[in-house]
């Protein structure tokens, strides 16, 4: 239920301006919306730095992509840097130069499910921040000339990821899962999209999506909370709301109805061995114990699959990637091989470690490890005003801030009952794609 | 911290806890966090010349355990507090980096002591390393960047210079060569206190850890390695070449071009060359990103930088940037270019005003985070700088005039005389091919 700030003022420490309504605190963090366009509002003060993070997160992300323009809103965000109304070349107030050249860090990045920009600012720098992302919010120019121009940069970043044989085979892992559902292509997209998607449908899909009420923005630092509402108001208010519902994403993925196999084959050195599963959607209760699942098999120098493969020379490294995502997504173990392994050996160790959990052998003292160690690594998640926006970004992205500050106790609570229902219920073959990347030859 | 004035050293805490070992501490606004960063003598330098890994491996094998507890107590020990701790080498220290709760940080420090001075160097877990090791090494040869690294490295320095990186095949057979014997040999002989540094940052009490450092790492005896003070300065700049490496199956390519300083940070021209070489390629407004990618789209990344010139020794500047293999000869082109230009017009007072606000700036905002606030600590004192350093550079770089930068870019950018390497799927499958000198 959405509150007006006469009626909420009483709340220590949640003053604002008239026009923004408080909505909820959580872990330290303030949550406001501004009443006349529905912008979010999430704001956290911290003294100790004069330092400030502004970070606008677009609820808009690569699953919101189709066939034919595939790597948009990752090619979009590149525009978006390119000049817009009051910051643009031609009255030389560029946002790298406005900014930048204070010892700014600012940038943007693309994901599945959204998009962020971001400038982390000396705080006498903070208003300039907002002032230039309210502008490109609505203003930005999007122009041919420059899309001519970035296309080839935007190549060459998918040339670059190309380059890297993890992402080769991360890649079609994802491609192979997914058949129906947008999480099927790569976040920059096919590299044919990439050269021949038109500026009308880049402008098109700005038009559709860059609306405050699809946007949510994060400041957090050395701030005074009633002036940066002030701020937010002053240059954001000037946006209206979009004048049309935000389309949502209805594809849906069918069930998968047996094990997927893909292999990818280059010169080199390397070998790998990628074991994905699907699991629920990111705020889906089940996820905690996936977290949990994680950490015990390979989130450490002691975790079950450290010991199994590493310590036993199978393997130089094992990764990990279990993040929630909006929609349903995938548990990946990634192991480098060792020269000598060989891909089948390590694809039976994994199973053999995940057909451990299933079975319940689980010990207590592992448990509580693995738990410590997640619980730690959130409370390192916090070191500074970048880092806690960008967790709240990546929480904001599957649909409920409050995921990342809810996150030490639900994990907390994580027993090893759950832990073996979700591997039983989860990592099973029929929902497994297994991924190889195979060294053609060796190059000495 | 009071706005737009940052005296860093006023928030640090200094004291000696024994003989060869200094503690700094920073409390900061982090709750119930910790960062612990040091380092001590030990790195690559010390290494003998017939085992450029030795110290290498001897760092590799702090992990697994001590000849007290097993790598698996140990880990299972830092694991139950949510605590780990990492180990490094660089030229010439060993460092380490803890991250812990601050209710934990003697347990956490006392594991550390363990790790550092009582390494087990058992031979079962030596096989493994090295396994491993080798493994990572030939992953290496796949990485157009790391090899382009190797080989720039390798035609500006002479063999026994410490920017002169060994190539991965030589480090390969060192590897497989090292017995556990001469690990605990190295370690024996080089590791303890004396150079020792120790930085803690985030929710700590500076009495506290004082005690308990001085508790823990008492016993320790001192090392008798020193700080090598030279020579390394090179008299003469580099003989210009262009040289192609073919790696298959890579769809971009990497362009390394650079040339030795014959300075190290220390030099009276080291802060005007640092924002000469900033405004070139320092980042997204500098000369080469606008030029290289934003007017004419050539590449996703390009920057330039000083490299290598820490703790007294000569360095040099490199350009890197990545290029799809059909726009190479383009982007070669337009470095070269805007080098030449930048070169024979120099640095403008525009650019200049710009570069000192951006390297104050970025200092300013590195202050935020528990960790860049340890790094920048520890990076201070190993240089051998007072804390006071810490609030003087702003002063420093804006002393720096225009001259100054324009006479460091004319004395040490000689664009007819540097190394350009390329590295992908280009030219010919031989290895080192070498296709035209300058």
């Amino acid at each position: 239920m959405l509150m007006t700030m006469k009626k909420t003022n009483k709340t220590k420490g949640n003053s604002a301006s008239e026009g923004i309504a408080f909505i909820r605190s959580a872990g330290g963090i303030d949550e406001y919306v501004l009443n006349s366009n529905g912008l979010r509002v999430l704001l956290k003060e911290d003294h100790f730095a004069p330092v400030a993070t502004v970070m606008v997160t677009y609820h808009v992300g690569s699953r919101n992509e189709a066939l034919g323009h595939t790597g948009a809103t990752h090619l979009l965000e590149h525009l978006m840097f390119k000049g817009s109304k009051k910051y643009n070349k031609e009255n030389k107030k560029q946002i790298w130069n406005v900014l930048q050249t204070k010892g700014a860090r600012l940038n943007a990045t693309t994901w599945l499910d959204r998009t962020n920009y971001f400038e982390t600012v000396p705080v006498q720098y903070t208003e300039t921040a907002i002032a230039f992302e309210a502008d490109r919010m609505r203003n930005a120019f999007i122009k041919e000339e420059d899309r001519q121009l970035e296309m080839t940069v935007v190549r060459n970043e998918f040339e670059r990821g190309e380059n890297n044989p993890i992402e080769a085979v991360d890649r079609d892992i994802w491609a192979s899962a997914y058949q129906a559902h947008p999480y099927h292509h790569p976040t920059i997209g096919w590299r044919s999209d990439i050269e021949n998607v038109s500026i009308l449908r880049l402008k098109k899909f700005y038009d559709t999506f860059y609306w405050p009420n699809n946007a949510t923005v994060t400041v957090i630092g050395d701030i005074d909370r009633v002036k940066i509402l002030s701020l937010v108001k002053k240059y954001f208010g000037v946006h209206k709301r979009a004048p049309h519902e935000i389309p949502d994403v209805y594809t849906k993925e069918p069930e998968q109805q047996g094990q997927r196999r893909v292999k990818v084959s280059r010169q080199g050195q390397t070998n790998i061995v990628g074991v994905a599963h699907k699991t629920p959607e990111g705020l889906h209760e089940d996820t905690y114990a996936l977290l949990v699942l994680a950490q015990l098999l390979g989130g450490s120098k002691g975790s079950m699959l450290y010991r199994r493969l590493i310590d036993k020379g199978l393997a130089t490294d094992v990764d990990m990637s279990a993040h929630p995502f909006r929609d349903p997504g995938l548990f990946i173990t990634y192991v480098f091989l060792t020269p000598g392994t060989t891909h089948q050996q390590v694809e039976d160790a994994v199973l053999r470690e995940y057909e451990k959990i299933k079975q319940g052998h689980i010990g207590s003292s592992e448990l509580d490890r693995a738990i410590a160690q997640l619980q730690s690594s959130i409370l390192f998640a916090r070191d500074g005003s970048y880092a806690i926006a960008g967790s709240l970004n990546e929480a904001l992205a599957i649909g409920d801030w409050t995921f990342f500050t809810n996150l030490p106790q639900k994990i907390g609570a994580v027993t090893a009952k759950q832990i073996k229902e979700v591997a039983r219920k989860y990592l099973t073959d029929d929902q497994s794609t297994i991924g190889y990347f195979v060294a053609k030859q060796r190059v000495l | 911290m009071q706005k737009g004035v940052v005296h860093i050293s006023d928030h640090i805490k200094e004291s000696v806890p024994m003989k060869g070992m200094h503690l700094f501490t920073l409390k900061n606004s982090a709750k119930d966090i910790v960062i612990i960063m040091g380092s001590i003598l030990g790195g690559h330098r010390y290494s003998p010349k017939e085992n450029r890994a030795l110290a290498h491996l001897v760092v590799a094998m702090l992990d697994q355990g001590t000849t007290r507890k097993d790598k698996n107590a140990i880990n299972d020990e830092l694991e139950s507090l949510g605590a780990s701790i990492q180990f490094s080498s660089s030229e010439f220290r060993v460092g380490f980096t803890v991250k812990c709760r601050a209710k934990d940080i003697e347990k956490v420090l006392a594991l550390l002591y363990e790790q550092l001075r009582s390494p087990k160097f058992g031979a079962a877990s030596f096989a493994i390393v090295q396994k491993r090791m080798i493994a990572e090494l030939l992953l290496a040869k796949e990485d157009t960047e790391k090899v382009g690294a190797i080989a720039l490295s390798q035609s500006l320095f002479p063999k026994d210079h410490p920017n002169y990186q060994c190539g991965i095949t030589e480090l390969i057979t060192a590897i497989r060569r090292t017995k556990v014997a001469a690990l605990k040999e190295f370690h024996k002989n080089n590791y303890g206190l004396g150079s020792g540094i120790l930085v803690a940052v985030g929710d700590v009490s500076h009495g506290h850890i004082e005690k308990k450092v001085s508790d823990i790492f008492s016993g320790w005896r001192k090392s008798p390695l020193e700080l090598p003070s030279g020579p390394y300065r090179r008299k003469t700049f580099t003989r210009g070449k262009k040289e192609r490496v073919y790696i298959p199956d890579k769809t971009s390519v990497n362009v390394l071009m650079g040339q030795s300083a014959g300075i190290n940070n220390t030099h009276p021209d080291y802060y005007s060359l640092l924002l000469g070489v900033a405004a070139l390629g320092g980042d997204f407004c500098a000369r080469l990103m606008m030029e290289v990618r934003e007017r004419r789209g050539l590449t996703y990344s390009i920057y330039a930088r000083l490299v290598g010139m820490e703790s007294g020794v000569d360095g040099f500047w490199l350009i890197n940037g990545s290029f799809a293999p059909e726009l190479l000869q383009k982007g070669e082109e337009a470095i070269r270019e805007e080098l030449s230009r930048f070169v024979e017009k120099g640095i403008s007072a525009k650019e200049l005003r710009e570069r000192k606000e951006t390297i104050i700036g970025s200092f300013e905002v590195s202050l935020e985070s528990t960790y860049e606030l340890a790094a920048i600590i520890l990076n201070n004192r190993e240089e051998g700088r007072e804390r006071r350093f810490l609030d003087h550079f702003p002063a420093l770089i804006n002393g720096i005039t225009q001259k100054q930068v324009n006479r460091a870019i004319a004395r040490y950018l000689d664009t007819t005389n540097m190394v350009q390497i390329a590295v992908g799927t280009i030219g010919s499958k031989r290895k080192r091919d070498s296709v035209s000198k300058n």
